[in-house]
């Protein structure tokens, strides 16, 4: 084969990446075109782009199983992991930009060039899932992060969110500066940017060319370290998280939605994808431990944040620290070598990784079902505070019970699917013997319904008799209440019938 | 060996009020009168199907009876798994009876009557789930969907302080849950070490259990295996129950609820935690209260627990000034009756407390039905300011001495025999605690005997005279637990006959050991 069929070849398996960058080109031109004129066909054009990527993602994925995947140009992967993931990014975007096309917020400046940012930013997720080399994947998150923070900052009038911009870019850039610094280490050390020898290098302690390394400790902790802040950085976990309440509060709120959900569902493809470069614990540097340390603080910190917090986006901002600290129980239980801490459990159900890949699912859902809940009230109410939604339920039953369903699922309660979710990550870490981590988990799942069920109790505890502002006429319900109904619906489905989840994240290889 | 006849009885009288759900949320709010009766049609073919089940079940046999396995998610051998045995039944026949009598007990709900009954039939759907459930996820997700309905009961619907009650049931109660799912996540991984494919199900975990197959599973800080999932689930039942130390949600939520959820709440989701100890720590961990032929230090606990349930209960009981706070923390006391009876692992013992928890579950509901009653008259429950209803009100005060006297433990009325046979049950194992736990009898016999010669003697009071006595909807509600009330102290071997052989086969694994 030439090298020009082989290039073809190759393309041809990326279809999603290439509808996706066509969309970015297409929505550009489309707001050219119409002069920023009517910014919700250019919505409608992204929202088709989006869909047909997540055909196409689907399609390979129903072809692909979770195999072991092929390589793109060397450096991307089309497995069942990334193809799982790209799949999770992709109904995320299109719930995204349906959210873009409903808010109310945007419908003052016209802002047509925000659906190809948006698209773009999606498009960085894509390759991040995908990537396995460490040049790339530095790439594909400053993609995601760059596009990232002009969209926080798309309200132009707004004070907060250019506010919310610059702190999410001067934090970016110093994480990402941090994050360059110890991938170049690692590449010191062991002359690859390909994760898989890295792997071996680290297990082995030997380089590509089959000299010894003899790893110096202090510097791979370096590097290690340095990785591991950034991202924390980019998946909000505490200490790391100090960008992300303002952020998420002063963005606009499907940009927020973004935040949330796409770019943390692609962070951690990105995190759990390195890490199981690294399933041996590295003698000096207790991986295990740093993460497991990290998920525990994370969660505490995130869960008691959110108990002070009155906005609805701030509250969701911790919920969301606190949850990267459920996910990354999956990824230290991924990193602790098997009967580490005389866990003998026997052969593993469900690896970290793949716990961490349910748990997203779930995640994605409860999280793009709660904002839809704010989108839906600040459209209608113009109200963003969980105390001024007192009585609320009464008054728009559907969204309040709506509310409620996503709230007991992002508490994990069952029949929900974030229970499932859940559910996945104390097995995995239970059966990697990290007992403690699991009860830490446990007190915080208490801690969480305190301030989750404050937003219920608002909502329905107090009388219909409270004092509201009329909702404001002219402002249709009809696609949002649709949207809302039907994460709702897949919330419960899931959390009652989940094989078709279970059987199709067992195929995962990670 | 499970007895598999009708398969699908158990499914549908858990399942059955969802079909009433899904009719309910056509009806429009408006429509109050619709949307009882459809609550009541749905609580009835629960309560018809298990007095079906209740005709159809062996009583020689100590197997699961109309055994049910289906499987749910085969990647992780979750299954669908139904069955009851003689623990079970008569828990399921009182929550169906309980259910459908709280519908009539609050016919007159006007606010967001909708919302309440959609509610109430998910309850039944919890509790009874949890009941016949033979899966442990299966069991788990059925104890969960009970809360959340309750939390609504009692937050939307209930008295002054509600806000407070709600989340306070609701955090107890899941901090009890999240130790129940760690320990049940452990279970379920371990339980595939010997060779078998990992399992939910609680039969195979009582057979692991049976064979000592716990032994060998990892230590942690010093500690076996089968102690710590034994504490975790004791402490998620503990708060159920509730015992002390675990008890003082009980209280709040009880007096904040409207009376349906009262009843409820003391009626059948007390005997959760009870059924809970049974079906899961004791058939799983047989070995962990009783081993090599005598009591451990873990059966001494649950028995001092037990001891200080029913005395301070009692006498905190004693010390209440408002009706429905005295019935609350009698429930308290008597609950402690049924930690006993388990705590003595012997037939006697566990025939007490299963007894016990059916016979209370009729006379508390009783109670609070009647507390009910007088307090939708009066407007109040302060003891205090009764006096002379018994001039006023004569049918309600003969139906509220039967309702007091059988919780008080009379002979010939059913709360006798439960706490006689458990106390008999635990005078051979801990002699010297049982004695000290009958001061709790006396006392709970003390405060309800006061207790009446304040509400219904002494002297009438103008304010209460032109009280009506009670009416159809409220005699519909109390005839048939006052029935019951008389009819199992008479002859209690019509329950004792449907325990037995469970009860048996129960106390011989644990006294075996």
């Amino acid at each position: 084969m030439n090298d020009w069929q082989t290039y073809l070849a190759d393309l041809s398996r990326i279809w999603p990446e290439i509808t996706l960058s066509a969309t970015v080109l297409v929505a550009l031109v489309c707001d050219l075109l119409l002069g920023g004129r009517d910014t919700r066909f250019t919505g409608y054009v992204t929202l088709f782009g989006a869909a047909l990527s997540v055909y196409f993602v689907a399609q390979d994925l129903a072809a692909h199983g979770g195999g072991a995947g092929q390589s793109v140009f060397g450096l991307m992967w089309v497995d069942g992991f990334a193809l799982y993931f790209k799949l999770l990014l992709g109904l995320g975007l299109v719930c995204v930009v349906l959210l873009s096309i409903f808010f109310r917020g945007f419908q003052r400046d016209g802002v047509g060039e925000y659906y190809s940012v948006l698209s773009a930013a999606a498009l960085g997720g894509f390759f991040l899932v995908s990537t396995t080399n460490l040049l790339m994947m530095f790439l594909a998150l400053q993609l995601l992060s760059i596009s990232s923070y002009v969209l926080a900052g798309f309200m132009k009038r707004e004070r907060r969110s250019s506010e919310a911009a610059m702190k999410y870019l001067v934090y970016g850039a110093l994480s990402a500066g941090a994050m360059l610094y110890g991938f170049s280490l690692l590449y010191g050390h062991c002359g690859s940017l390909e994760l898989s020898e890295l792997g071996k290098a680290f297990a082995r302690n030997i380089g590509p060319e089959g000299e010894t390394l003899g790893l110096p400790a202090l510097s791979v902790v370096v590097a290690m370290v340095l990785v591991i802040a950034g991202f924390g950085y980019k998946i909000a976990a505490a200490p790391f998280h100090f960008w992300s309440p303002d952020v998420y509060e002063g963005a606009p709120t499907p940009v927020t939605t973004f935040l949330a959900v796409v770019s943390k569902a692609a962070s951690f493809g990105m995190v759990v994808r390195f890490f199981s470069a690294f399933d041996q614990d590295l003698g000096t540097v207790h991986l295990s431990q740093i993460l497991a340390a990290l998920a525990a603080v994370s969660m505490t910190f995130g869960n008691l944040g959110a108990m002070l917090q009155d906005n609805m986006k701030r509250l969701l901002a911790y919920s969301s620290i606190a949850h990267s600290g459920y996910l990354l129980m999956g990824v230290a239980a991924m990193v602790t070598p098997a009967g580490a801490k005389g866990a003998t459990f026997g052969g593993l159900m469900m690896s970290g990784g793949q716990a961490v890949s349910f748990y997203l699912a779930a995640y994605l859902l409860m999280n793009l079902g709660a904002f839809a809940v704010v989108v839906y009230i600040s459209n209608r109410y113009g109200i963003e505070s969980v105390d001024r939604y007192a009585g609320l339920g009464w008054k728009a039953p559907v969204a309040g019970a709506m509310m409620v369903i996503f709230c007991a699922s992002l508490t994990g309660l069952p029949p929900t699917f974030g229970f499932i979710g859940k559910w996945a990550l104390f097995n995995a870490v239970l059966e990697k013997g990290l007992y403690w981590l699991a009860v830490v988990a446990g007190i915080n799942t208490v801690i969480s319904l305190f301030y989750y069920f404050r937003i219920v109790k608002a909502l329905f505890f107090r009388g219909e008799e409270e004092a509201f502002p009329s909702p404001r006429a002219g402002v249709p319900v009809l696609g949002l209440m649709t949207l809302l109904v039907v994460l709702g619906a897949l919330n419960l489905y899931y959390g009652i019938w989940f094989p078709q989840v279970a059987e199709l994240i067992s195929r995962l290889t990670i | 060996m499970p007895v598999s006849e009708n398969p699908y009885l158990l499914a549908a009288i858990t399942l059955s009020p969802l079909l009433g759900m899904l009719a309910m949320l056509f009806v429009p709010r408006a429509q109050g009168t619709v949307i009882k009766t459809l609550a009541a049609v749905f609580t009835g073919i629960p309560l018809l199907l298990s007095l079906l089940m209740w005709f159809q079940f062996d009583r020689t046999t100590s197997g699961y009876q109309f055994y049910t396995s289906h499987p749910w998610v085969e990647a992780f051998n979750i299954r669908f798994e139904m069955g009851i045995d003689g623990l079970s039944a008569p828990l399921v026949v009182l929550t169906s009876l309980l259910l459908f009598l709280a519908v009539f007990s609050s016919w007159n709900t006007d606010k967001g009557t909708k919302g309440y009954f959609l509610l109430l039939l998910l309850l039944e759907v919890g509790i009874n789930g949890v009941f016949v459930a033979l899966d442990f996820f299966l069991f788990y997700v059925f104890w969960e969907v009970m809360l959340l309905p309750m939390y609504f009961l009692i937050g939307i619907w209930g008295g002054p302080r509600r806000e407070y009650a709600a989340i306070k049931f609701f955090l107890y109660t899941l901090v009890g849950s999240v130790l129940m799912l760690i320990a049940m996540i452990a279970m379920y991984l371990y339980s595939g070490q010997g060779g078998g494919e990992r399992t939910f199900s609680l039969m195979e975990m009582a057979r692991i259990g049976a064979a000592d197959g716990w032994e060998n599973a990892p230590m942690f800080l010093g500690m076996q295996f089968k102690h710590w999932c034994f504490l975790f689930l004791f402490i998620g039942f503990a708060i159920k129950i509730p015992v002390f130390p675990f008890h003082t949600w009980l209280p709040d939520a009880h007096v904040e609820a409207p009376t349906a959820i009262s009843v409820i709440l003391a009626g059948v989701l007390l005997k959760l935690g009870g059924y809970g100890l049974l079906r899961v720590n004791l058939m799983t961990f047989p070995d962990v209260i009783w081993s090599a032929g005598a009591t451990t230090a873990w059966g001494t606990a649950l028995a001092v627990l037990g001891m200080i349930n029913c005395v301070y209960g009692a006498f905190v009981a004693m010390a209440q000034t408002d009706f429905k706070r005295l019935v609350a923390y009698s429930s308290v006391a008597h609950m402690g009756f049924v930690l006993l009876g388990i705590a003595a692992a012997n037939k006697d013992g566990l025939t007490g407390s299963t007894l016990e928890m059916f016979n209370h579950g009729t006379s508390s509901a009783m109670l609070f039905l009647l507390v009910g009653v007088i307090y939708d008259r009066a407007h109040h429950r302060e003891i205090a300011r009764f006096g002379g209803l018994a001039s006023h009100m004569p049918m309600y005060t003969s139906l509220a001495f039967l309702g007091i006297f059988t919780s008080l433990g009379l002979p010939g009325l059913a709360g006798f025999w439960g706490e006689a046979i458990s106390l008999l049950g635990c005078y051979q194992v801990f002699p010297v605690i049982t004695v000290i736990s009958t001061i709790g009898l006396i006392v709970v016999a003390a405060f309800f005997l006061m207790t009446i010669r304040r509400v219904f003697f002494g002297k009438k009071k103008e304010e209460y005279a032109q009280f009506e006595d009670l009416s159809l909807r409220e005699w519909t509600c109390l005839a048939p637990l006052g029935v019951l009330c008389v009819l199992l102290g008479v002859f209690p071997m019509l329950l004792i006959d449907w325990l037995n052989p469970s009860v048996t086969a129960l106390a011989n694994l644990l006294t075996s050991r």
